[in-house]
Protein backbone atom coordinates (compact mmCIF):
# COMPACT_ATOMS: atom_id res chain seq x y z
CA UNK A 1 0.00 0.00 0.00
CA UNK A 2 0.93 3.31 -0.75
CA UNK A 3 1.66 6.07 1.33
CA UNK A 4 2.34 10.05 0.81
CA UNK A 5 5.30 10.08 2.57
CA UNK A 6 5.21 13.66 2.96
CA UNK A 7 1.99 13.01 5.64
CA UNK A 8 2.56 11.47 9.16
CA UNK A 9 2.01 7.60 8.28
CA UNK A 10 0.06 7.17 10.83
CA UNK A 11 -2.92 9.86 10.37
CA UNK A 12 -2.96 8.27 7.22
CA UNK A 13 -3.45 4.74 9.08
CA UNK A 14 -6.39 5.97 10.94
CA UNK A 15 -7.76 7.40 7.40
CA UNK A 16 -7.54 4.49 5.63
CA UNK A 17 -9.32 2.23 9.09
CA UNK A 18 -11.89 4.70 8.93
CA UNK A 19 -12.43 4.49 5.18
CA UNK A 20 -12.81 0.75 5.90
CA UNK A 21 -15.78 1.25 8.13
CA UNK A 22 -17.22 3.56 5.75
CA UNK A 23 -16.81 1.50 2.76
CA UNK A 24 -18.51 -1.34 5.00
CA UNK A 25 -15.45 -3.47 4.59
CA UNK A 26 -15.64 -3.87 8.26
CA UNK A 27 -18.93 -3.44 9.94
CA UNK A 28 -19.67 -2.12 13.84
CA UNK A 29 -18.56 -4.77 16.25
CA UNK A 30 -16.17 -6.29 13.16
CA UNK A 31 -12.57 -7.46 14.37
CA UNK A 32 -10.14 -5.97 12.54
CA UNK A 33 -6.33 -6.85 11.89
CA UNK A 34 -3.94 -6.67 14.72
CA UNK A 35 -1.41 -4.32 14.58
CA UNK A 36 1.40 -6.95 13.69
CA UNK A 37 -1.25 -8.47 11.13
CA UNK A 38 -2.04 -4.89 10.00
CA UNK A 39 1.73 -3.96 10.10
CA UNK A 40 2.73 -6.71 7.65
CA UNK A 41 0.14 -6.35 5.25
CA UNK A 42 0.63 -2.81 4.79
CA UNK A 43 4.31 -2.76 4.81
CA UNK A 44 4.73 -0.19 7.66
CA UNK A 45 6.28 -0.32 11.12
CA UNK A 46 3.99 -1.93 13.91
CA UNK A 47 4.92 0.78 16.17
CA UNK A 48 2.91 3.38 13.98
CA UNK A 49 -0.03 1.54 13.22
CA UNK A 50 0.09 0.44 17.27
CA UNK A 51 0.08 4.48 17.07
CA UNK A 52 -2.86 4.80 14.80
CA UNK A 53 -4.84 2.36 16.58
CA UNK A 54 -4.22 4.48 20.12
CA UNK A 55 -5.08 7.52 18.60
CA UNK A 56 -8.36 5.69 17.28
CA UNK A 57 -9.23 3.70 20.12
CA UNK A 58 -8.92 7.42 21.92
CA UNK A 59 -11.63 8.59 19.42
CA UNK A 60 -13.53 5.76 20.63
CA UNK A 61 -13.65 4.29 16.56
CA UNK A 62 -11.99 1.08 18.35
CA UNK A 63 -12.41 -0.87 21.16
CA UNK A 64 -9.41 -3.45 22.38
CA UNK A 65 -10.46 -6.30 24.03
CA UNK A 66 -8.05 -8.18 26.67
CA UNK A 67 -7.34 -11.46 25.23
CA UNK A 68 -9.75 -10.99 22.40
CA UNK A 69 -8.07 -8.51 19.49
CA UNK A 70 -9.54 -4.98 18.73
CA UNK A 71 -12.92 -4.67 17.50
CA UNK A 72 -14.52 -1.64 15.25
CA UNK A 73 -17.07 0.04 17.78
CA UNK A 74 -20.69 -1.14 18.21
CA UNK A 75 -21.68 2.26 18.77
CA UNK A 76 -23.10 3.50 15.38
CA UNK A 77 -23.25 6.89 16.62
CA UNK A 78 -19.82 7.23 17.05
CA UNK A 79 -19.05 6.05 13.59
CA UNK A 80 -21.93 8.07 12.14
CA UNK A 81 -20.38 11.54 14.24
CA UNK A 82 -16.77 10.73 12.70
CA UNK A 83 -18.48 9.92 8.66
CA UNK A 84 -19.98 13.56 9.07
CA UNK A 85 -16.74 14.98 10.33
CA UNK A 86 -14.45 13.58 7.59
CA UNK A 87 -17.17 14.60 5.16
CA UNK A 88 -17.19 17.91 6.10
CA UNK A 89 -13.73 18.34 6.23
CA UNK A 90 -13.73 16.38 2.44
CA UNK A 91 -15.89 18.83 1.55
CA UNK A 92 -13.69 21.94 2.35
CA UNK A 93 -10.82 20.67 0.96
CA UNK A 94 -13.17 20.15 -1.87
CA UNK A 95 -14.21 23.67 -2.32
CA UNK A 96 -11.03 25.07 -1.83
CA UNK A 97 -9.82 22.69 -4.93
CA UNK A 98 -12.56 24.70 -6.70
CA UNK A 99 -11.09 28.03 -5.79
CA UNK A 100 -8.53 27.47 -7.09
CA UNK A 101 -9.74 26.17 -10.36
CA UNK A 102 -11.31 29.71 -10.27
CA UNK A 103 -14.71 28.48 -10.41
CA UNK A 104 -16.71 31.13 -9.63
CA UNK A 105 -18.01 31.66 -5.65
CA UNK A 106 -22.09 31.50 -6.09
CA UNK A 107 -21.63 28.15 -7.89
CA UNK A 108 -19.34 27.29 -5.27
CA UNK A 109 -22.11 27.66 -2.33
CA UNK A 110 -24.11 26.45 -4.73
CA UNK A 111 -22.36 23.08 -5.00
CA UNK A 112 -21.88 23.38 -1.47
CA UNK A 113 -25.44 23.50 -0.23
CA UNK A 114 -26.11 20.20 -2.54
CA UNK A 115 -23.35 18.15 -1.11
CA UNK A 116 -24.21 19.31 2.45
CA UNK A 117 -27.66 17.81 2.12
CA UNK A 118 -26.49 14.64 0.73
CA UNK B 1 15.32 2.86 30.28
CA UNK B 2 17.40 3.19 27.29
CA UNK B 3 18.62 0.03 25.06
CA UNK B 4 21.50 2.42 23.96
CA UNK B 5 22.86 5.72 25.15
CA UNK B 6 24.99 7.85 23.77
CA UNK B 7 26.38 11.10 25.70
CA UNK B 8 28.64 13.75 23.89
CA UNK B 9 31.05 10.98 21.97
CA UNK B 10 33.79 12.11 20.07
CA UNK B 11 35.59 9.89 17.29
CA UNK B 12 39.31 11.12 16.43
CA UNK B 13 41.71 9.86 14.07
CA UNK B 14 45.23 10.60 13.05
CA UNK B 15 44.21 12.84 9.89
CA UNK B 16 40.17 13.92 10.68
CA UNK B 17 37.28 13.85 13.46
CA UNK B 18 35.06 11.34 12.38
CA UNK B 19 32.04 11.88 14.84
CA UNK B 20 31.55 15.23 17.18
CA UNK B 21 29.24 15.62 19.96
CA UNK B 22 27.22 12.59 19.33
CA UNK B 23 24.63 12.00 21.80
CA UNK B 24 21.83 9.30 21.20
CA UNK B 25 19.23 7.74 23.28
CA UNK B 26 17.23 4.68 21.86
CA UNK B 27 14.07 2.81 23.60
CA UNK B 28 13.24 -0.36 23.13
CA UNK B 29 11.08 -1.87 20.30
CA UNK B 30 11.50 0.89 17.90
CA UNK B 31 13.09 1.39 14.23
CA UNK B 32 15.98 4.11 14.90
CA UNK B 33 16.95 5.90 11.14
CA UNK B 34 20.86 7.32 11.30
CA UNK B 35 20.86 8.83 7.57
CA UNK B 36 23.65 10.84 5.97
CA UNK B 37 25.45 10.55 2.51
CA UNK B 38 28.93 8.86 2.53
CA UNK B 39 31.62 10.18 4.79
CA UNK B 40 29.25 11.14 7.55
CA UNK B 41 30.28 9.19 9.91
CA UNK B 42 27.37 6.36 10.07
CA UNK B 43 29.80 3.80 9.68
CA UNK B 44 32.51 5.19 12.58
CA UNK B 45 29.35 5.43 14.76
CA UNK B 46 28.54 1.74 13.81
CA UNK B 47 31.66 0.71 14.59
CA UNK B 48 31.37 2.50 18.19
CA UNK B 49 28.56 0.90 19.45
CA UNK B 50 29.42 -2.27 18.05
CA UNK B 51 32.31 -2.95 19.86
CA UNK B 52 34.93 -2.80 17.19
CA UNK B 53 36.60 0.72 18.12
CA UNK B 54 37.21 3.17 21.16
CA UNK B 55 35.91 6.41 21.34
CA UNK B 56 38.13 9.65 21.83
CA UNK B 57 35.71 11.26 23.95
CA UNK B 58 32.48 10.40 25.47
CA UNK B 59 30.19 7.63 26.70
CA UNK B 60 28.15 4.82 25.13
CA UNK B 61 26.03 2.64 27.06
CA UNK B 62 24.56 -0.70 26.04
CA UNK B 63 22.43 -2.17 27.67
CA UNK B 64 23.84 0.00 31.17
CA UNK B 65 27.25 -1.52 30.39
CA UNK B 66 30.54 -0.28 27.63
CA UNK B 67 30.61 -2.21 24.63
CA UNK B 68 32.87 -5.41 25.72
CA UNK B 69 32.06 -8.87 25.71
CA UNK B 70 28.74 -8.68 27.40
CA UNK B 71 26.77 -6.41 25.40
CA UNK B 72 28.05 -8.45 22.06
CA UNK B 73 26.04 -11.08 23.28
CA UNK B 74 22.79 -9.16 23.08
CA UNK B 75 23.21 -7.28 19.77
CA UNK B 76 24.18 -8.12 16.49
CA UNK B 77 26.09 -6.09 13.74
CA UNK B 78 25.60 -5.87 9.68
CA UNK B 79 28.75 -4.20 8.78
CA UNK B 80 29.51 -3.09 4.86
CA UNK B 81 31.66 -5.39 2.93
CA UNK B 82 31.95 -8.89 2.66
CA UNK B 83 31.93 -9.48 5.99
CA UNK B 84 31.47 -13.46 5.58
CA UNK B 85 34.70 -15.84 4.98
CA UNK B 86 34.37 -16.67 1.26
CA UNK B 87 34.12 -20.16 0.77
CA UNK B 88 31.49 -20.77 3.31
CA UNK B 89 28.63 -21.97 1.73
CA UNK B 90 24.60 -21.45 3.62
CA UNK B 91 25.25 -24.51 6.11
CA UNK B 92 28.67 -23.04 6.75
CA UNK B 93 27.79 -20.12 7.52
CA UNK B 94 24.37 -21.28 9.51
CA UNK B 95 26.46 -23.48 11.78
CA UNK B 96 29.24 -21.38 12.34
CA UNK B 97 27.73 -18.02 13.31
CA UNK B 98 24.90 -20.03 14.73
CA UNK B 99 27.57 -21.55 17.20
CA UNK B 100 29.20 -18.04 18.17
CA UNK B 101 25.91 -16.01 18.78
CA UNK B 102 24.57 -17.02 22.31
CA UNK B 103 20.43 -16.59 21.57
CA UNK B 104 20.20 -18.03 17.62
CA UNK B 105 17.78 -19.29 16.17
CA UNK B 106 18.18 -22.13 14.38
CA UNK B 107 14.58 -22.38 13.26
CA UNK B 108 14.32 -18.66 12.45
CA UNK B 109 17.39 -19.30 9.99
CA UNK B 110 15.60 -21.54 7.99
CA UNK B 111 12.81 -19.79 7.30
CA UNK B 112 15.13 -17.00 6.23
CA UNK B 113 17.04 -18.86 3.98
CA UNK B 114 13.74 -20.04 2.23
CA UNK B 115 12.33 -16.71 2.25
CA UNK B 116 15.07 -14.35 1.44
CA UNK B 117 15.81 -17.48 -1.65
CA UNK B 118 19.50 -17.67 -0.74
CA UNK B 119 21.03 -20.45 -2.91
CA UNK B 120 22.13 -23.13 -0.58
CA UNK B 121 25.31 -24.63 -2.70
CA UNK B 122 26.83 -21.97 -3.51
CA UNK B 123 30.05 -20.56 -1.58
CA UNK B 124 29.91 -16.94 -0.39
CA UNK B 125 31.96 -15.34 -3.03
CA UNK B 126 30.03 -16.48 -5.65
CA UNK B 127 26.98 -15.00 -4.79
CA UNK B 128 26.10 -11.82 -6.58
CA UNK B 129 26.69 -8.44 -4.10
CA UNK B 130 22.39 -8.35 -3.91
CA UNK B 131 22.95 -12.15 -2.24
CA UNK B 132 25.42 -11.41 -0.42
CA UNK B 133 23.65 -8.78 1.29
CA UNK B 134 20.93 -11.20 1.67
CA UNK B 135 23.63 -14.09 3.41
CA UNK B 136 23.96 -11.04 6.34
CA UNK B 137 21.01 -10.18 6.68
CA UNK B 138 20.16 -14.00 7.34
CA UNK B 139 22.75 -13.73 10.03
CA UNK B 140 21.52 -10.78 11.52
CA UNK B 141 17.88 -11.71 12.07
CA UNK B 142 18.57 -15.11 13.25
CA UNK B 143 21.26 -14.20 15.97
CA UNK B 144 18.62 -13.98 18.74
CA UNK B 145 19.91 -10.24 19.44
CA UNK B 146 18.20 -7.36 20.76
CA UNK B 147 19.84 -4.55 19.66
CA UNK B 148 20.40 -5.35 15.28
CA UNK B 149 22.42 -2.55 13.99
CA UNK B 150 22.24 -2.62 9.99
CA UNK B 151 25.20 -0.27 8.73
CA UNK B 152 24.03 0.67 4.76
CA UNK B 153 22.35 -2.38 4.53
CA UNK B 154 20.99 -1.17 0.70
CA UNK B 155 23.69 0.51 -0.94
CA UNK B 156 24.89 -1.02 -4.08
CA UNK B 157 22.62 -3.40 -4.27
CA UNK B 158 20.29 -4.33 -6.88
CA UNK B 159 16.35 -3.37 -6.68
CA UNK B 160 15.16 -6.82 -6.36
CA UNK B 161 17.70 -7.88 -3.83
CA UNK B 162 16.72 -3.87 -2.01
CA UNK B 163 13.10 -4.98 -2.01
CA UNK B 164 13.38 -8.44 -0.06
CA UNK B 165 15.68 -6.91 2.50
CA UNK B 166 13.26 -4.40 3.13
CA UNK B 167 10.41 -6.80 3.05
CA UNK B 168 12.37 -8.71 5.58
CA UNK B 169 12.56 -5.98 7.81
CA UNK B 170 9.12 -5.49 7.70
CA UNK B 171 8.44 -9.14 8.19
CA UNK B 172 11.01 -10.69 10.66
CA UNK B 173 11.50 -7.34 12.58
CA UNK B 174 9.95 -7.77 16.46
CA UNK B 175 9.31 -4.87 18.00
CA UNK B 176 8.42 -7.04 21.32
CA UNK B 177 12.02 -8.44 21.21
CA UNK B 178 14.45 -6.14 18.86
CA UNK B 179 15.03 -2.86 18.38
CA UNK B 180 16.89 -1.63 15.05
CA UNK B 181 19.22 1.32 14.12
CA UNK B 182 19.52 1.47 10.25
CA UNK B 183 22.04 3.88 8.59
CA UNK B 184 21.10 4.56 4.91
CA UNK B 185 21.47 7.07 2.40
CA UNK B 186 19.08 5.46 0.46
CA UNK B 187 15.87 6.86 2.36
CA UNK B 188 12.67 6.67 -0.12
CA UNK B 189 12.57 2.62 -0.14
CA UNK B 190 12.94 2.67 3.33
CA UNK B 191 11.39 5.46 5.06
CA UNK B 192 8.20 4.50 6.03
CA UNK B 193 9.56 2.03 8.99
CA UNK B 194 11.50 4.26 10.97
CA UNK B 195 10.26 5.84 14.09
CA UNK B 196 12.95 7.96 15.02
CA UNK B 197 15.60 9.62 13.11
CA UNK B 198 18.86 11.26 13.46
CA UNK B 199 20.26 13.34 10.54
CA UNK B 200 24.45 12.57 10.64
CA UNK B 201 26.54 15.74 8.13
CA UNK B 202 29.80 15.75 8.80
CA UNK B 203 29.92 13.82 11.90
CA UNK B 204 27.46 15.77 14.19
CA UNK B 205 23.96 15.19 14.38
CA UNK B 206 21.98 18.25 12.31
CA UNK B 207 18.16 17.03 13.11
CA UNK B 208 16.58 14.30 15.09
CA UNK B 209 13.02 13.90 15.93
CA UNK B 210 10.48 11.42 15.47
CA UNK B 211 9.60 10.32 11.44
CA UNK B 212 6.13 11.28 11.28
CA UNK B 213 6.42 14.63 13.28
CA UNK B 214 8.73 15.62 11.43
CA UNK B 215 6.57 14.97 8.52
CA UNK B 216 3.94 17.17 10.02
CA UNK B 217 6.55 19.90 10.83
CA UNK B 218 8.32 20.40 7.41
CA UNK B 219 5.05 18.81 5.51
CA UNK B 220 8.05 16.38 3.55
CA UNK B 221 9.00 13.17 3.40
CA UNK B 222 12.35 12.12 4.99
CA UNK B 223 13.80 12.07 1.74
CA UNK B 224 13.31 15.96 1.17
CA UNK B 225 14.17 16.75 4.51
CA UNK B 226 17.35 14.98 3.88
CA UNK B 227 18.07 16.65 1.02
CA UNK B 228 17.64 19.94 2.27
CA UNK B 229 19.70 19.72 5.73
CA UNK B 230 22.67 17.70 4.70
CA UNK C 1 34.47 -24.13 25.24
CA UNK C 2 32.36 -24.62 22.22
CA UNK C 3 33.37 -21.65 20.53
CA UNK C 4 36.54 -22.77 20.70
CA UNK C 5 35.80 -26.00 18.92
CA UNK C 6 33.69 -24.06 16.02
CA UNK C 7 36.55 -21.58 15.88
CA UNK C 8 39.58 -24.68 15.75
CA UNK C 9 37.12 -26.49 13.09
CA UNK C 10 36.70 -23.28 10.90
CA UNK C 11 40.75 -22.90 10.90
CA UNK C 12 41.41 -26.30 9.57
CA UNK C 13 38.99 -26.17 7.12
CA UNK C 14 40.36 -22.97 5.52
CA UNK C 15 43.77 -24.66 5.86
CA UNK C 16 42.89 -27.54 4.72
CA UNK C 17 43.64 -26.85 1.16
CA UNK C 18 47.72 -26.41 2.55
CA UNK C 19 47.86 -28.93 4.66
CA UNK C 20 46.98 -31.49 1.95
CA UNK C 21 48.93 -29.43 -0.64
CA UNK C 22 51.83 -28.68 1.36
CA UNK C 23 52.21 -32.49 2.27
CA UNK C 24 52.26 -33.93 -1.08
CA UNK C 25 54.48 -31.66 -1.32
CA UNK C 26 56.85 -33.18 0.95
CA UNK C 27 55.95 -36.58 0.39
CA UNK C 28 57.14 -36.04 -3.43
CA UNK C 29 60.45 -34.60 -2.12
CA UNK C 30 60.99 -37.01 -0.16
CA UNK C 31 59.91 -39.83 -2.19
CA UNK C 32 62.36 -38.99 -4.41
CA UNK C 33 65.40 -38.63 -2.76
CA UNK C 34 63.93 -41.99 -1.34
CA UNK C 35 64.08 -43.64 -4.65
CA UNK C 36 67.61 -41.47 -5.88
CA UNK C 37 69.98 -41.71 -2.89
CA UNK C 38 71.10 -45.21 -2.83
CA UNK C 39 72.54 -44.29 -6.43
CA UNK C 40 73.93 -40.81 -4.88
CA UNK C 41 77.21 -40.43 -2.71
CA UNK C 42 77.28 -42.03 0.38
CA UNK C 43 75.45 -39.59 3.05
CA UNK C 44 74.50 -37.19 0.69
CA UNK C 45 71.06 -38.25 0.22
CA UNK C 46 70.46 -38.33 4.26
CA UNK C 47 71.15 -34.74 4.32
CA UNK C 48 69.20 -33.84 1.38
CA UNK C 49 66.80 -35.56 2.83
CA UNK C 50 66.99 -33.26 6.26
CA UNK C 51 67.45 -30.13 4.50
CA UNK C 52 63.44 -29.70 4.41
CA UNK C 53 63.41 -30.19 8.49
CA UNK C 54 65.53 -26.82 8.30
CA UNK C 55 63.08 -24.72 6.59
CA UNK C 56 60.23 -25.96 9.52
CA UNK C 57 61.17 -23.13 11.66
CA UNK C 58 61.09 -20.76 9.28
CA UNK C 59 57.89 -21.81 7.62
CA UNK C 60 56.64 -21.84 11.27
CA UNK C 61 57.37 -18.27 12.00
CA UNK C 62 56.02 -16.88 8.59
CA UNK C 63 52.89 -18.53 8.78
CA UNK C 64 52.58 -17.61 12.72
CA UNK C 65 53.40 -14.19 11.59
CA UNK C 66 50.78 -14.17 8.53
CA UNK C 67 47.88 -16.20 9.96
CA UNK C 68 46.88 -13.28 12.52
CA UNK C 69 46.80 -10.77 9.62
CA UNK C 70 43.66 -9.82 8.49
CA UNK C 71 43.51 -11.45 5.41
CA UNK C 72 39.67 -9.81 4.45
CA UNK C 73 39.65 -6.96 7.01
CA UNK C 74 35.92 -7.14 6.79
CA UNK C 75 35.51 -10.80 8.26
CA UNK C 76 37.38 -9.96 10.59
CA UNK C 77 35.85 -7.28 11.85
CA UNK C 78 32.39 -9.06 11.88
CA UNK C 79 33.82 -11.65 13.84
CA UNK C 80 35.00 -8.90 16.36
CA UNK C 81 31.60 -8.22 16.57
CA UNK C 82 30.50 -11.45 18.21
CA UNK C 83 31.03 -12.62 21.46
CA UNK C 84 34.01 -14.25 20.78
CA UNK C 85 37.08 -13.81 23.20
CA UNK C 86 40.06 -12.70 20.58
CA UNK C 87 42.42 -15.45 22.97
CA UNK C 88 40.04 -18.02 21.66
CA UNK C 89 40.99 -17.14 18.06
CA UNK C 90 44.85 -16.45 18.78
CA UNK C 91 44.36 -20.19 20.36
CA UNK C 92 42.22 -21.69 17.63
CA UNK C 93 45.25 -20.25 15.30
CA UNK C 94 48.00 -21.71 17.30
CA UNK C 95 46.77 -25.37 17.50
CA UNK C 96 46.01 -25.55 14.21
CA UNK C 97 49.86 -23.90 13.41
CA UNK C 98 50.73 -26.57 15.94
CA UNK C 99 48.58 -29.38 14.07
CA UNK C 100 50.50 -28.38 11.01
CA UNK C 101 54.01 -28.35 11.84
CA UNK C 102 53.57 -31.80 13.45
CA UNK C 103 52.34 -32.93 10.46
CA UNK C 104 55.28 -31.70 8.11
CA UNK C 105 57.89 -32.31 10.70
CA UNK C 106 56.22 -35.90 10.80
CA UNK C 107 55.91 -36.89 6.86
CA UNK C 108 59.82 -35.22 7.17
CA UNK C 109 61.36 -37.29 9.90
CA UNK C 110 59.47 -40.79 8.98
CA UNK C 111 61.00 -40.35 5.80
CA UNK C 112 64.25 -39.52 6.74
CA UNK C 113 64.07 -42.71 8.66
CA UNK C 114 63.30 -44.44 5.79
CA UNK C 115 66.18 -42.88 4.10
CA UNK C 116 69.13 -43.04 5.97
CA UNK C 117 69.46 -47.03 5.43
CA UNK C 118 69.40 -46.59 1.91
CA UNK C 119 71.25 -43.29 1.95
CA UNK C 120 74.55 -44.45 3.75
CA UNK C 121 74.15 -47.63 3.47
CA UNK C 122 74.37 -48.83 7.06
CA UNK C 123 72.28 -51.19 8.83
CA UNK C 124 69.97 -48.83 10.87
CA UNK C 125 67.68 -50.26 12.88
CA UNK C 126 64.99 -46.82 13.27
CA UNK C 127 62.64 -48.11 16.15
CA UNK C 128 59.38 -46.34 17.35
CA UNK C 129 60.29 -44.96 20.59
CA UNK C 130 63.53 -42.50 18.99
CA UNK C 131 61.21 -41.11 16.49
CA UNK C 132 58.40 -40.55 18.25
CA UNK C 133 61.18 -38.35 20.45
CA UNK C 134 62.46 -37.09 17.59
CA UNK C 135 59.32 -36.24 15.98
CA UNK C 136 57.52 -34.50 18.92
CA UNK C 137 60.34 -32.75 19.85
CA UNK C 138 60.92 -31.13 16.17
CA UNK C 139 57.29 -30.93 15.92
CA UNK C 140 56.63 -28.87 19.24
CA UNK C 141 60.36 -26.91 19.01
CA UNK C 142 59.05 -25.83 15.53
CA UNK C 143 55.53 -25.18 16.38
CA UNK C 144 57.57 -22.77 19.37
CA UNK C 145 59.12 -20.75 16.61
CA UNK C 146 55.49 -20.09 15.16
CA UNK C 147 53.94 -18.94 18.69
CA UNK C 148 56.69 -16.72 19.19
CA UNK C 149 56.24 -14.93 15.80
CA UNK C 150 52.50 -15.03 16.98
CA UNK C 151 53.13 -13.24 19.96
CA UNK C 152 55.75 -10.41 17.81
CA UNK C 153 52.74 -9.64 15.55
CA UNK C 154 50.18 -9.28 18.63
CA UNK C 155 52.99 -7.23 20.05
CA UNK C 156 53.39 -5.03 16.69
CA UNK C 157 49.90 -4.29 16.70
CA UNK C 158 50.09 -2.60 19.92
CA UNK C 159 52.13 0.32 18.24
CA UNK C 160 51.28 2.53 15.91
CA UNK C 161 54.31 3.48 13.57
CA UNK C 162 57.45 0.88 12.43
CA UNK C 163 55.52 -2.24 13.65
CA UNK C 164 57.63 -4.85 11.28
CA UNK C 165 60.30 -3.76 13.20
CA UNK C 166 59.12 -3.64 17.00
CA UNK C 167 57.80 -7.36 16.14
CA UNK C 168 61.48 -8.35 14.73
CA UNK C 169 63.28 -7.04 17.92
CA UNK C 170 60.10 -8.81 20.40
CA UNK C 171 60.96 -12.10 18.28
CA UNK C 172 64.91 -12.10 18.40
CA UNK C 173 64.63 -10.70 22.32
CA UNK C 174 62.80 -13.74 22.78
CA UNK C 175 65.22 -16.21 21.39
CA UNK C 176 68.33 -14.59 22.83
CA UNK C 177 66.36 -14.74 26.53
CA UNK C 178 65.72 -18.44 25.84
CA UNK C 179 68.96 -19.29 24.34
CA UNK C 180 71.02 -17.38 27.14
CA UNK C 181 68.76 -19.76 30.14
CA UNK C 182 68.57 -22.82 28.21
CA UNK C 183 72.54 -22.48 27.20
CA UNK C 184 73.44 -26.36 26.99
CA UNK C 185 70.47 -27.25 25.13
CA UNK C 186 71.46 -24.28 23.29
CA UNK C 187 74.50 -26.31 22.63
CA UNK C 188 72.24 -29.31 21.10
CA UNK C 189 70.24 -27.01 19.22
CA UNK C 190 73.18 -26.29 17.04
CA UNK C 191 74.50 -29.51 17.07
CA UNK C 192 71.11 -31.12 15.68
CA UNK C 193 71.45 -28.89 12.44
CA UNK C 194 74.22 -30.69 11.49
CA UNK C 195 73.46 -34.03 12.41
CA UNK C 196 74.80 -36.57 9.39
CA UNK C 197 75.03 -39.92 10.22
CA UNK C 198 73.08 -42.31 12.32
CA UNK C 199 74.48 -42.73 15.18
CA UNK C 200 73.89 -38.78 15.93
CA UNK C 201 70.45 -39.56 16.37
CA UNK C 202 71.54 -40.45 19.80
CA UNK C 203 72.23 -36.57 20.43
CA UNK C 204 68.80 -36.14 19.15
CA UNK C 205 67.17 -38.23 21.15
CA UNK C 206 68.95 -36.11 24.17
CA UNK C 207 68.07 -33.07 22.81
CA UNK C 208 64.29 -34.22 22.67
CA UNK C 209 63.93 -31.89 25.50
CA UNK C 210 64.88 -29.35 24.32
CA UNK C 211 61.97 -29.18 21.75
CA UNK C 212 59.54 -29.37 24.96
CA UNK C 213 61.38 -26.79 26.73
CA UNK C 214 61.53 -24.28 24.05
CA UNK C 215 57.56 -25.12 23.30
CA UNK C 216 56.24 -24.48 26.81
CA UNK C 217 58.80 -21.24 26.95
CA UNK C 218 57.23 -19.84 23.42
CA UNK C 219 53.28 -20.68 25.39
CA UNK C 220 54.71 -18.32 27.85
CA UNK C 221 55.87 -15.82 25.86
CA UNK C 222 52.33 -16.21 23.70
CA UNK C 223 50.29 -15.52 26.71
CA UNK C 224 52.53 -12.34 27.46
CA UNK C 225 51.72 -10.63 24.11
CA UNK C 226 48.21 -11.61 24.41
CA UNK C 227 48.06 -9.97 27.82
CA UNK C 228 49.50 -7.02 26.81
CA UNK C 229 47.57 -7.16 22.99
CA UNK C 230 44.29 -6.97 25.32
CA UNK C 231 44.98 -4.51 27.60
CA UNK C 232 46.09 -2.07 24.55
CA UNK C 233 43.72 -2.92 22.08
CA UNK C 234 40.61 -4.74 23.30
CA UNK C 235 37.34 -3.74 23.24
Amino acid sequence: MRFDIERPIYLQIEERVKGWVFAGVYGPGDRVPSVRELAKKMKVNPNTVAKAYYELEREGFLVTKRGEGTFITKDEKTIEKERKRMLSYRIKKFVEDLKELGINERKIEKIKKMMEEI
Amino acid sequence: MSILKIEKLYKKFPKTVALKNISMYLTPGRCYGVLGPNGSGKSTLFRLIAGLERPSKGKIEIFGEKPGYETKRKLAYLGEGDTVYPWMKTHDVIRFYGSLYPFWNHGLAQNLVEFLEIPRNKRFSELSKGFRARVKLLILFSSGAELLLLDDPLSGIDPASREKIVKTLYNFWNPTHQTLLVSTHIISEIETIFDYVYFLSKGEIVLKGEADDLRKRYKKSMDEIAREVL
Amino acid sequence: MKEFYTLLKKELREERGWIIGAGIFLLGLEGYIFFKSPSWERGAGAILSILPLVSVPLVSVIWGYSRLFARERNTQFFIFSLPVRKELIILSKAVVLLFEILIFTGIILFSVFLILPRATKELVKPDFISFLKVWLSYGFGGAGFGFLSMGAYLVSRCIRRVRGVVGFIFFIISLLIYLNFFKSLGKFFAQRIFYMVRDKIKEIYIGGSFGGGFFIFSIIILSLAILIFKRRMEV
